[in-house]
This record gives C-alpha cells, structure tokens and sequence, in this order.
C-alpha cells in the first residue's frame, strides 16, 4: 500500500453518477480462522442511491465454515492475489480492480451473531475495521410462495432490517441458516434478496464444495473504529468526496479530478460534488 | 420468529439428541401444517443443549415437525397442533449437498460495451479468433476478414486497449489462438480520441480484445510444418510470435504455402486508405470465380509480417507495422462472354486463358498517437511497394495472343491529425494527408488486334499514372453553442495533381490533372442524450485544370460548390436505435477518362475519349437504418434501406466489333437510380452454444448504358438470403453452416427480361471430439448456379483429422476428396452473360505438425 501511496498524484472519475475506485491490497498478513466447506457465489446488483440511474455489479462469495463465514468481493480479492503476487515477484505498482466492486468484507461468527466487518476506503486510504453484534432477524414467512433457483426450491421470507425491508429467497434443501451480507436465520441458504427500493440485488450463480481457507486478512492502513464513526466516514466519502480526499491525502497537486466532460482538475481548484448515497443500514 | 397466520397460538418445545442423549446445537427446526407439508409456519435454532421452543399459530389438525442440518441425517415427524414438548433422536451423519454452478453469461453489456465471454462460444476445433467471431451473435466476419458489428465494418480493432495492428487486423484475427482470449467487447458509439469525448458522437463499433491473465507477458512462439502431395509436392509452414504486455505489444508472423492459401488477403488494410492511382492498362489473367480462392488458388506464397506498439508515457502509443508478401499464381480457365447490343442480337467473345503472375510486395506503417484528456495527436507515415510480372496466352476466335505485363507500385502516405480542447465546447481541429503515388505499367501483345488503327504486327505499350495528393482541413470544435446546438466551422484546402504518360507506337498521352478544393464548412450539431443531428455544409471553390503536353492544349474550369450531408440518429432505448443520412455531392473528372490518344487497355480493348471535357456528375444519397438488440436474449437485427440517385454528365460504354471493343463515351442527360433494401437477424441461445444468423435483401437499378454509340436504359432486381448457423449439441460434435441464396436478372428497355441467374452456396462443417485428443473435422462445400450447362451443382468434401498430444497438435488433412477436376461459373452483369471454366486443385494429403517452441 506504501507504494500505491507514493504516487505523487491521482487521476479520480467523480461524477454524480460515479463510485470513487479501490486500490489492490497486498495480502501478506493473513490469520486462517477455519476451512470452508461450501461456497456460494453471489452477483449483486447495486447503486448508491436508489434515485441513482447508474448500478454497479460485483461478484461476491460467501464462504461457509464450521464455524466462520465471510462474506467478500471476488473482484476485489482477484486483484489484491495478483498484487500479491507482483509484489512476491518485487514489482511495485499493481493493477487496482475495475469497475465498482462493492468495498465491504464481512466475516461473521458466534453461529453468525457476531460480525468483523471491513471496508476499503477509495483510492487506497485506507480501511475501516469495526466489529458489531447482528441482531436476530424476525423473519416472516410467505405462504405459498415459490420459485426455482439454482435448480433448488425456494420459499419467500420478508424481514425488516436496519430500516429497510427484504424479501429474501432461501432454500431448506441447504439447510444452511446464511445469507450474503449480515442475513442468515432463515432455515435454509438464501439464494437471493432484495431490498424493497431495489438498491441492492443479490443472486446466487453457484453452490460448490470447497476447501478454501477462511482467513482474516490484516491491510495496511487498518483504522479500527466504531460502528458509528465507520457510518460516518463513509457517508462523509460520498457527500463531500473531494474535501475528504484532500483532507486524508493533502493539497494542490496531489489529486486531479476527472470530470463528466471528461477533462482533468486538480481537486483542490474545484466545487465538491456530493455523490448521492444512501447506505445499507439506515438506523 | 412469528407465523403469518394467528390463530390461536400453540408452543411446541422440544430437545433434539443422539441415541447418546447428548444435545445437538444449530440444528435447524421447521414446523409445517400436515396438510401443506411444503409450507413454512414457523421455525429455529436448536441452542447449545440441543433444546428449542417454537411459537405456533395456525388452524390445522396436525403439524410436520422437521429438523435437519448438515451433521445429521433429517427427520420428520407428525405432531398434534397442541402445546407440546418433543424429544426428538437424531443419527449423526454429514450431508452431502449438490453443487449447482450457472455459467456466466454469453453475453452482458456495461454501459455501451457489449462483453462476449469466449469460453462460451469456443469449440474444441477453433483455431483462430475469426472462427470464434463468426459464432457471436451481432458479428459478422467476411471472406476477406473484414468484422463487423451490426452490418456495419468496425473502426478500431484492439487488443488490451492497444491499437496494435492499425487496421491491418486480418493478421490477428486468422492467427491468435482464440484460447488465449478471455472475453470480445464491442464497443458502441466508441469515440477514440478522448479529446472529443462528449463533444462529437461516434456511429461505427470497435473491438477490443481482452487476453487471459495467463497470456500476459508471455512470449508465445508457435509454429507449424506441413508437408504432403496433390499433383505435386506441398507444403505449408508457419511461425507465430506473440507478446502481450500492458505496454508494448508484439506479433509477428510468417506463413509460406503452395496449398492454396491466399496470404495476400490476410494483409489488407481495413483503414480507408485507398491508393489513388490504378492500372489503366490490365493484362488478362483469368478471372476468379465466386468460390473460396483456396479451391483454385495455383500457388507459391510466402508472407512475414512484423507489428509492434509501445505505450509512450501516460497516453502515448508508438506503432510499427510492416510486411512483406512474395506470391506466384498461375491459372488456366475458359471462358465465354457475350454482351447484348442494342438490336437484341448477341456479341459473344470465347477465349482459352492460360496465366503466370508473380507478385511481390512490401508496407510500412510508423505511427505516434497521443490520445490524452485534452489533446489527441496522430502522426502517422505509410510507404507501399509492389511489383507484379504477369504473362498469359490466350486462344481467341482464330488468334493465338500471348502477352506480358508489369506494374510497379510506390506509395508514400502521410497523415496528422492534432485536436486540441481547451475546455468543455472550446477547442480546434488540424487534418492534414499528403499522398505522393506512382505506377508504372507496362503491356505488350502479340499479335496486334488493331491493325486497322495501330501499325505494327506486335504491341507494346507503357503507361505511367501518378499522384500528388494534399488533403487539409482546420476547423473550431465549437465556436458557439446555444443549449444542446453547437455551431463548428472550419477550412479546407485540397490540391490533387494526376499526370498520365503513355506511348504505344505513335499513339502518345502526356498530360495532366490539377483539381484544387478550397472553402469553408460548417457544421451544426444538436445533440441530446437521446437525439444527435449534424448539418455538415461546406461550401467551396473547386477548380480543375487539364494540360495536354502532347498538343500543348490547356483547358480548365472554376466552380462553386456546396456539398451538404446531414445525419440523424435517435437512440429510442437501449435497445432500438434509427439513424437517417441524406448526402449531396459531385464527382469529379478522372485523368484515366480524359486521355485523347489511343492507350491499349487490355489485349482486346482500345480506348480513347471523345468526349475529353472536364465534366461532373450529381450524386444523391439517403439511407435509413434501424437497429435493434437485446443483451439478455441474445438478439440483434435491423434493417437498412438506401437509396442512391447519380446523374452523370458523360456516359462511358463500349463499341464491340466481334472480339475487340473501344471505349466510347457520350454527352448525357440520364439519370441512374438504386434501391436497396436489407432486413438481419441474429440470434443467440444458451441451449447448445446455438447461434443463428440471417439476412435477406433485395435491388433495384436503372441505368443508362453506352452500347455501340446508342444509349440503351436497362434495370435490374436481385434478391440474397444469407444465413448461418453454428451449434454444439454434445461436447463431442459441433456443426456450423454458412449459405447464400443470389438471384438476378436484367431487362434491356423494349425487350423481354432476362433469365433469373439463380446461384446458392452452401458449405458445411461437422467437427467430431473423440476421447484421446483426437478429432475429426468433415467440410462440404456446395455451390449451384442454374446457368450452368449439365450439372448445374458442384460438390467438393474436405476431411480432416487431428491429435493434440501435449504441445503438439498432428492434422492430417485430405482436400477435394471426391477428386473434382473443373468448376462452372456463370454470371450476368448489366448486359453481358458470362460463362467460365476453371480448373480445380485436385485431391491432396497435407499432414500439419503444429507445436509451441517457446
């Protein structure tokens, strides 16, 4: 990350319509908690506003253990393998990860009461870690409701979590009480949810054994911190985004904006714009 | 957790153990009613003494009370609907789940680039990225190598973003493995210099093609030897050099042959970069037949390619791209040929044609682009080299003819392009081209054909056409902008210089061509999210100028002009796209039509113009297109219409006289017209990798013709179909087909109609994968044409069959297994029928051994 830092300027696309991009990792500080023994793959569909016109696609994988699950983005932890190895290999830049992977790695335990929740910041600033206990949710069940996914039947579930609601598709024939994100509960895997405004969207593309190490991975520039002091970086990242990248990186010179006519400004020359954003939990 | 249901609410508690007594935690506990077993009223958690309680509402009798988890084997039993309390033994076992994995998708799109996955289209039988292009739905390749998106050519073919090949893409397409290859984007609307990004739309696609992580930074180096025997030894090697990196790319070919394989195809130029100069003296050859070249190809080849781009800083490219091609072809054919004159009678020209070219030729390319924010910069120098010696003899009527040719060729080519913004709608536009061309040729025959007009029993004759072309235009990005309408003039000054030399006996050409186009454009542009509209108006001063050196007359010609063309594109959605073009322009005198002495521009044709004035023609063009394409189902069609209006101001035709013919021409008041008419289809599944292409149009013409010093109207209708299809019912077989349908005829003013001339081409694969690495490869090709005397179908089967064993792949391949000797072709073309033979390769056994070196 060090490297990745000592550039001495950055190029950022910031649009109204734009997520500000994530920097690989290098993953030399790993801690394996326990193996998985499925894995699922999710697509998920999101924006950061439902008013927003443009969505973002990440593939995501939950791994299933004894014990831990984690819930992560795939594209990002392609990219932070091949920094890796680069790095292994003494390289000192990295190809950072395309398109807007959604930045938040969840790791749950205690039978998924307990989650360790991580988020990247844009532009390698760094990452946010915060740990919070996820409250049971009180499903209801949908009567006659069913659907095929995956080749598995589903049952309908609708829950109320954290200010907004879910309905949520899972399958008793994996008698797996998980979900993407913080959802479990349900008496079988989640194979797909949604929330009601549709700003976030995820899918199951593939249920696999597997062996993976479950591992929880130690970034540089980890800034451990309340769940609410996390809410409120965050949302401080997309409502006055280019004073808060002054703000961590410095002055003049070190960041250019990219701008909707498609011209280069340094940052700090310019208007903020706020991004529109409105986060998973809301209360 | 709650029911939906409340009726009146039960407890149902319980512990669930082994035959131990020991209490099992997290086992999930379901409670359905018994008359509706699939319905979940209610469920949870077995706590870590294996205990639950579960809350209840509902009305049933009875209930299902299921416990499962991935330790134990699940159990189900039925329970009164009471308050109750439950001990429930369980076995410990783990449970096996089934693995479920969806592909990814064929086919999705982020924003305006359409992303096909190639491992969805491959087959085991691909071997170069062509063969998987052709199979995506929305893409077509054609013979020459030629992609498409749409119908419509594409702009830019990359690889990782890099323009490595610079419009010379045959040579990535027919030689990347396409196992190398992750994903094809399209993309749409893509506007290549990021200067003009958000200021100027773009219409044409591009390619980009993106590389397996694997593929990166390694050097591939993979070549073939193939050795074996038709009516005489052949062989065809082969040697690839690939490297791929972020920064600078590498490809370097060289392919050698005598099996037919036309190499001189794979090094076209895609980039509008036409020569301006052309043989006006030919030497008769025989001509090709409309069937793929490699069945009557009679060759020698040998072609080595060298293409390489370096990125120069942030936005920087450097491009070298050179080639060299030397080729030997011979071919023998007979031919009949008869033209309808204006009495209805028949002139009608048979000849035995036995021919020898030797072609060798050279290109280079140095390119320097800087496409940044704000600036687009591109330097750009091309030369051009080739020599070809042909010889061929000809029984005509009673003449035995044997003539020789030459052409040499020298082009130097230069471009700039330089785009400056300096804010949103600010900026300016510099476009220069100098062309600086010559082509010597030469003719000699014998006998003279001519006797009556040229002394001497044998001809020959030398012509030497050259070119100095300079092409420059200026213009403001936007002077002025209102809203969404912006308002952009600009300059232009062109100069083109054409001198033509010949001297055959006495009959001697000198002179020369200066055109010069000068004036102002504007351009007016409104352009929403949804609609782009641009009036393109320049107006200019056009002066010609015509020397004779021979008789020292001089003429010229000062005019004003206004060529105007507008388009219009509205985007409806996503999914459906019109665009409407109307363009005015005039063509321009030609020095190759404007000769007053007599130039021999083939054994049996004598031309010179009569009519030797600087005379235009007007030119009318609209079209409409319709496209449409949906990502998820695969689909994309459309449909384009056109229209095209010419009035000439001179008609040129011919005076035929038994074997020879001269040119002629004549002052005109007539007008030409075409129509035509064109509805796509293409369709992709996920069911078995099909994809199904299909396309139908239809013609219409009339026009005037210049026939033995009449002028005769004549109109015509032709209706194709073309279809394709590809498909991989099992693992072990794949099948594709390509097939076109073509009928025309033509119909002579006051006469009867000609007969339809219906032709159809089919050709077939069928691709077996045997276990073991091995598999076969069976090709039919079926050509009809009704004109045809006798067997109005032709049949050719190939075989082939292929091991792959580590690093080396064996094909044994058998061409023309049914051993045919000859081809038929009959064609029709205004008012002239032809017929032909042609000899055909004859039945051959090639074994290939492709290996990687490194």
């Amino acid at each position: 990350m060090k490297q990745l830092l000592s550039l001495s300027a950055m190029i950022v696309a910031l649009t109204a319509n734009a997520q500000i991009g994530v920097f690989s990792q290098v993953l030399d500080k790993a801690t394996p908690v326990d193996t998985a023994r499925y894995a699922v793959t999710y697509t998920l569909d999101y924006t950061c506003h439902p008013k927003a016109d443009v969505r973002f696609n990440d593939v995501r994988t939950l791994l299933i253990g004894r014990h831990n699950v984690k819930d992560y983005s795939d594209i990002i932890h392609h990219y932070d393998s091949l920094a890796t190895e680069q790095s292994k290999r003494g390289a000192n830049t990295f190809s950072n990860p395309p398109g807007s992977p959604w930045q938040y790695e969840i790791m749950l335990s205690d039978r998924g009461r307990q989650a360790d929740m991580k988020y990247r910041l844009p532009i390698g600033i760094g990452v946010l870690h915060y740990s919070e206990p996820v409250p049971v949710m009180q499903w209801e069940f949908a009567a006659d409701s069913t659907r095929t996914i995956l080749g598995f039947e589903c049952q309908m579930a609708t829950v109320e979590f954290a200010g907004r609601k879910y309905s949520a598709w899972f399958t008793t024939e994996l008698p797996l009480p998980y979900g993407p994100y913080k959802f479990g509960g349900l008496p079988g895997l989640i194979l797909k949810i949604e929330d009601a405004e549709k700003q976030f969207l995820w899918e199951a593309t593939a249920f696999e054994k597997s062996g993976l190490p479950i591992e929880i991975y130690q970034y540089n520039d980890e800034k451990t911190c309340s769940p609410e002091e996390a809410a409120k970086t965050i949302e401080r990242c997309y409502k006055t985004p280019n004073a808060f990248l002054l703000g961590v990186i410095g002055g003049k010179g070190r960041i250019y904006i990219t701008g909707k006519d498609g011209k280069t400004r340094d940052a700090s020359e310019i208007e903020d714009t706020p991004i529109p954003y409105k986060s998973l939990e809301i209360k | 957790m709650s029911a939906l249901q409340g009726i009146a609410q039960v407890e149902i508690c319980g512990v669930v153990k082994t035959a131990q007594g020991r209490g099992v935690d997290f086992i999930n506990v379901i409670i359905a009613p018994a008359n509706s077993p699939k319905q979940i009223l209610s469920s949870a958690f077995t706590d870590e003494n294996g205990i639950f309680t579960i809350p209840v509402n509902n009305d049933c009798d009875s209930l299902f009370l299921k416990v499962s988890s991935l330790e134990i084997v699940p159990m189900t039993i039925k329970i009164p609907n009471r308050s109750g309390t439950y001990d429930i033994v369980v076995e410990n076992k783990s449970i096996e789940l089934k693995e479920v994995v969806v592909k990814s998708k064929k086919i999705y799109s982020q924003g305006d680039t359409i992303n096909y996955n190639v491992a969805n289209f491959l087959s085991q039988n691909d071997q170069a990225l062509a063969d998987v292009l052709k199979k995506m739905p929305g893409i077509t390749v054609s013979d020459a190598g030629q992609v498409s998106y749409q119908g419509k050519p594409i702009k830019n073919f990359y690889i990782e973003g890099l323009d490595l090949m610079k419009g010379h893409y045959g040579i990535a397409t027919n030689n990347i493995d396409p196992n190398n290859i992750s994903t094809v984007q399209v993309l749409e609307n893509h506007q290549d210099i990021k200067a003009l990004k958000g200021l100027r739309p773009e219409e044409q696609a591009s390619i980009n093609i993106k590389l397996k992580e694997g593929v990166k930074g390694v050097f591939n180096l993979i070549a073939t030897l193939g050795g074996g025997y038709g009516d005489e030894v052949l062989w065809d090697n082969s040697a690839i050099a690939t490297y791929f990196k972020r920064n600078s790319q590498f490809l370097a070919t060289y392919k050698g042959n005598n099996t037919g394989e036309y190499l001189s195809q794979e090094l076209y130029s895609f980039d509008n970069d036409y020569s301006r100069t052309s043989n006006i003296a030919d030497i008769s050859m025989p001509s090709a037949p409309g069937i793929d070249k490699r069945l009557y190809f009679f060759n020698r080849s040998h072609s080595a390619t060298f293409n390489n781009v370096y990125r120069v800083g942030k936005s920087g490219e450097l491009g070298i791209n050179a080639a060299y091609l030397n080729d030997r072809d011979s071919g023998e054919n007979y031919s009949s040929t008869s033209n309808t004159l204006p009495d209805g009678s028949q002139n009608i020209v048979d000849e035995l044609m036995n021919g020898r070219s030797r072609t060798n030729k050279a290109y280079g390319d140095l390119t320097y682009m800087l496409n940044g924010d704000e600036t687009y910069l591109k330097e750009q120098l091309k030369f051009d080299w080739s020599v070809t010696d042909a010889d061929s003899r000809i029984l005509a009527g009673d003449e035995d003819i044997s003539q020789t040719g030459k052409t040499d060729t020298y082009r130097l080519l230069n471009k700039f392009h330089l785009t400056d913004r300096s804010s949103e709608y600010r900026g300016y536009e510099i476009y220069s081209l100098v062309n600086l061309e010559r082509r010597p040729h030469s003719l000699a025959v014998s006998p003279n054909l001519f006797p009556e007009m040229i002394n001497g029993d044998n001809l020959r004759q030398d012509v030497d056409y050259r070119n100095i072309s300079i092409e420059n235009r200026a213009g403001l990005l936007s002077a002025w902008k209102a809203g969404n309408v912006t308002f952009h003039p600009s300059l232009f000054v062109n100069f083109h210089h054409n001198s033509l030399t010949s001297a055959l006996v006495k009959s001697h050409n000198d002179m020369y061509l200066n055109n010069m186009q000068t004036g102002v454009a504007t351009e007016i542009a409104w352009n929403t999210r949804k609609f782009n509209a641009s009036l393109y108006i320049p107006i200019g001063y056009r002066y010609f100028g015509l020397k004779n050196r021979a008789d020292e007359n001089t003429s010229d010609r000062n005019l004003l002009r206004v060529e105007p063309q507008f388009d219009f594109s509205y985007k409806i959605n996503g999914n459906h796209n019109l665009k409407l073009r109307s363009a005015f322009n005039y063509s321009v005198p030609e020095i190759q039509n404007l000769y007053s002495n007599y130039i021999l521009t083939s054994y049996r044709t004598l031309s010179a113009y009569d009519v030797a004035g600087l005379f235009e023609g007007r030119n009318l063009y609209n079209s409409f297109s319709y496209d449409f394409k949906n990502i998820l189902s695969m689909s994309f069609a459309g449909i384009d219409l056109s229209w095209n209006r010419r009035k000439p101001d001179v008609l040129y035709g011919s005076y035929y006289d038994g074997l020879v013919s001269r040119v002629i021409s004549r002052r005109t008041n007539e007008t030409s017209d075409m129509l035509s008419a064109r509805i796509r289809g293409s369709q992709g599944f996920d069911w078995r990798r099909l994809k199904i292409g299909l396309s139908a149009g239809y013609s219409y013409f009339e026009s005037p013709l210049l026939v033995q010093d009449e002028v005769l109207r004549y109109c015509g209708n032709s209706i194709s179909v073309e279809g394709d299809v590809s498909l991989s019912p099992w693992r072990w077989l794949s099948v594709s087909y390509e097939g076109k349908y073509y009928q025309s005829a033509s119909r002579q003013q006051g006469f009867e109609r000609m007969p339809w001339l219906k032709t159809m081409t089919n050709k077939g694969t069928l691709n077996f994968n045997i276990p073991g690495g091995v598999s076969l490869r069976t090709s039919v090709y079926h050509y009809y044409n009704n004109f045809n005397d006798g067997d109005k179908s032709f049949l050719l089967l190939n075989v082939e069959v292929r091991y792959t064993i580590k690093r080396f792949a064996f094909t044994l391949c058998c061409d023309n297994l049914l051993n045919r000797k000859n081809y038929i072709y009959s064609s029709q073309s205004a008012l002239t029928e032809a017929m032909s033979i042609y000899n055909i390769r004859p039945r051959s056994i090639l074994l290939k051994i492709r290996f990687r070196i490194l």
